[in-house]
């Protein structure tokens, strides 16, 4: 899986692209545990297609390493699929998640 | 009469009115011509009159007068003798009157004359004391006047010549004496002309006078009886026009004939564009309601059948059906009899419309009834042509074609009830000819035969109904068979045969309208064996490209593979606590038509994944984090059956891919 990571400005900002699956989410994992010190730490899901259980677990495993390190932590641009699995886990209310605008 | 109107302008009243004038004023010239004349005529008379008038009121007294004084002609008058004459020359219009006596032998009379005018007043008049006399001039008598003198005339024409004016008219009288007295009245050119001047004006402005009150009693009563009529009748149809309340518009012109014909006819109208407009909105409600109808009737016809695609344990299908404008009689249907057995249809009910959709309906029903039953198509096509032959007044029918695949022995058995003969497409195209049989509904005792040929993996049975080779292009060309059999031939791949026969039609016919049912199905016989996967979740990726290379509608794939992902990620977890044994696979399945269902069977421990699941309302992530996967698949799937059996645990994932 490729994944961007962009630091500026105190702002780490995250980008996965394809498939989160059970196979690739822990690349994710090894991206946000890579940073060790950050302001704020954004998720752009701008070119994820897909995302199971496995990547709802690295999300929450990031959520714990930004409050870790006193950082602010969203997640944007959610494709529908996606943004059904927070929903339906119900935790698109208790962390910082934006849809994608629909073009 | 409303701005813009391009009718000629101007009222009946005015117009008419307007014509009325000219006609009375050539009227009035043409009476003024003949007027002139008469007046003229009467102005003559009237001097005459006047002449006799006076002699027989002053002849008496003038010739009382001449006896006393002796002398021819000695008036004596009073002082108000000068306005008497004054007042008889206006009574009778002349310019003077005069009376004188000739004196033959010396040339000389003795005259005595009033006038009206001022300057002419008492010209040959002398006064003697308060009394005019009369004076004596020299005048010689003309001819007539001399033979007027002596008798022979009653009464003389002249032309002035004793007083200063154009016309004398003399008359002999006799003073009381019996003495001989000429008496005459004289007026001038002018006099003449004035007088008739006058007496035109009088004619003129008198008909003149009458012509306008003519014609103000003609324009108020065309205006009344002609005017007002038309235009109360032509605001009653403008207010028609504008609608509302149409038949509160109505007309009532009694007046003339032809305006209450008028009238009459008008309401008649009205009346009948009321009803007919109710009529009119009672049809078209009626039609409304009807296409309603015929909607849910269509509605009703297409939810019979099955999903367009399919995955069955067995066989892939394709179908396809595009309904002319008007609900029709095709059908196709596929059911998967048993784990090897598949069987195909389609049909085509003779006619179109709520009557044919209904036997379409009766027809799908019954060869499902009998199908299910285990019967071969010969026998479902006997049974249900027995059926719907023993009530049909209307003698409708249907031709059909059955076919059941047969994968385990990779056949396919068919019969056909006069229906198109459908193809098996494999390295070469083959039409199915055999066992061709009477459609369904006819003759109750029709026999029907089961041919059986080969079809192995990788063959495509494709069935149509004749909306495909009868599709018609706007200059009349069918699209015929020989097109259709070089779309199948060229077939390649993976294509949906039904959606490249459809596509091929459509170009070919362009934008004629399409008059019959276009109906195909093709089932194409394939592996359809469970892959077998090891216990590994980079296994996933096979299941992964099933799913989404499947015909299935996208929206629902991901959510399977998130529900496929999550069941088999448990299933590798948890099967064996430590090595997995030699040659143990996981084995998945997909199959689906109007339902996804994804089966995974292992050999693992025993493990129910519907027990102790988190609550379905909401998942706490704060305080629960095992069993998230299994939430988010059993969220995801309509349904997840579990069972054990012969030490294999089979985990059924249910999805209904609903129509859109």
């Amino acid at each position: 899986m490729q994944i961007t990571k962009t630091v500026g400005n105190g702002t780490v900002i995250i980008k996965p692209e394809g498939w989160l699956d059970t196979v690739s989410s822990p690349e994710l994992g090894d991206a946000v545990e890579s940073v060790t010190e950050a302001g704020s730490i954004i998720l752009d899901f701008d070119l994820v297609e897909y995302m199971a259980s496995a990547g709802l677990r690295q999300i929450l495993m990031a959520h714990k390493k930004s409050q870790s390190l006193g950082a602010s932590f969203s997640i944007i641009n959610v494709c529908p699929q996606v943004m059904s699995i927070f929903k339906m886990t119900n935790i698109d209310s208790k962390l910082d998640i934006k849809a994608k605008n629909p073009a | 009469m409303k701005k813009g109107r391009k009718y000629k302008s101007g009222s009946i009243a005015g117009s008419l009115t307007g014509r009325m004038a000219l006609l009375m004023v050539a009227c009035a010239i043409i009476i003024m011509s003949f007027s002139y004349r008469m007046v003229s005529q009467n102005v003559i008379e009237s001097s005459q009159r006047y002449a006799k008038m006076l002699l027989s009121v002053y002849g008496d007294m003038m010739c009382y007068e001449t006896e006393q004084e002796h002398i021819p002609i000695d008036l004596n008058y009073s002082s108000d003798a000068d306005y008497l004459g004054d007042y008889f020359c206006k009574w009778y219009n002349v310019d003077y009157v005069y009376l004188y006596a000739p004196d033959v032998e010396n040339g000389t009379v003795t005259i005595i004359s009033f006038s009206c005018d001022e300057k002419l007043v008492g010209k040959y008049n002398a006064y003697r004391g308060d009394t005019i006399v009369g004076s004596v001039v020299d005048y010689k008598l003309t001819d007539d006047e001399l033979a007027l003198w002596n008798g022979e005339m009653a009464f003389a024409v002249l032309d002035a010549a004793l007083v200063p004016s154009d016309v004398e008219i003399e008359y002999l009288v006799k003073d009381a004496f019996g003495n001989k007295v000429i008496l005459g009245g004289a007026i001038s050119n002018e006099g003449i002309r004035s007088q008739i001047r006058s007496g035109i004006i009088t004619v003129a402005i008198a008909i003149l006078a009458i012509i306008v009150f003519a014609i103000a009693i003609f324009h108020l009563l065309i205006s009344r009886k002609a005017s007002l009529p038309a235009k109360n009748i032509s605001k009653a149809i403008e207010d028609y026009m504008k609608g509302g309340q149409r038949s509160k518009v109505r007309l009532n012109e009694k007046g003339y004939h032809e305006f209450a014909m008028i009238s009459e006819a008008f309401n008649r109208m009205s009346d009948d564009i009321d009803r007919y407009m109710a009529d009119n909105e009672t049809l078209s409600r009626e039609r409304e309601r009807q296409s309603a109808e015929i909607d849910i009737a269509a509605s009703i016809q297409h939810g019979l059948l099955p999903a367009m695609e399919a995955l069955t344990g067995n066989c892939r299908i394709h179908s396809g059906m595009k309904p002319a404008k008007y609900i029709g009689g095709d059908l196709y249907d596929y059911i998967r009899i048993d784990g090897n057995h598949t069987m195909a249809v389609v049909a085509d009910v003779s006619g179109k419309g709520m009557s044919a959709s209904m036997f379409m309906a009766v027809t799908l029903t019954l060869i499902r009834q009998f199908a299910r039953l285990g019967h071969s198509p010969a026998s479902i096509l006997g049974n249900v042509n027995s059926t719907l032959s023993e009530e049909n007044p209307k003698m409708m029918f249907v031709t059909a074609f059955i076919a059941i695949y047969d994968s385990e022995n990779h056949t396919v058995t068919y019969a056909n009830a006069g229906h198109n003969q459908p193809y098996i497409i494999s390295d070469r195209l083959v039409r199915l000819d055999g066992a061709p049989g009477s459609p369904l509904g006819l003759f109750p005792d029709e026999q029907y035969t089961d041919v059986s040929v080969p079809m192995n993996v990788g063959d495509t049975l494709f069935l149509y109904t004749d909306g495909v080779n009868e599709a018609v292009t706007e200059n009349g060309e069918f699209f015929g068979t020989d097109r259709l059999e070089n779309v199948l031939t060229e077939l390649t791949g993976d294509s949906d045969p039904a959606q490249c026969v459809y596509d091929a039609v459509r170009a070919f016919v362009g934008n004629a309208e399409q008059n019959d049912d276009i109906t195909m199905l093709s089932l194409t016989a394939c592996d359809n064996a469970p892959i077998e996967l090891d216990y590994d979740i980079r296994e996933f990726r096979k299941i992964k490209s099933l799913i989404m290379d499947s015909g299935m509608p996208d929206r629902f794939k991901l959510d399977l593979c998130v529900a496929a992902e999550e069941c088999f990620v448990n299933i590798c977890s948890y099967a064996f606590d430590g090595a997995v044994p030699e040659g143990e696979k996981i084995l998945f399945s997909l199959e689906y038509s109007n339902q996804a269902v994804l089966r995974f069977v292992d050999g693992g421990r025993q493990f129910d994944p519907r027990k102790n699941m988190p609550s379905t309302d909401e998942y706490d992530i704060d305080t629960r984090v095992g069993g998230l996967g299994r939430f988010i698949a059993f969220t995801v799937a309509d349904s997840v059956d579990y069972e054990y059996t012969d030490g294999k645990n089979i985990l059924t994932i249910s999805k209904t891919l609903m129509k859109q």
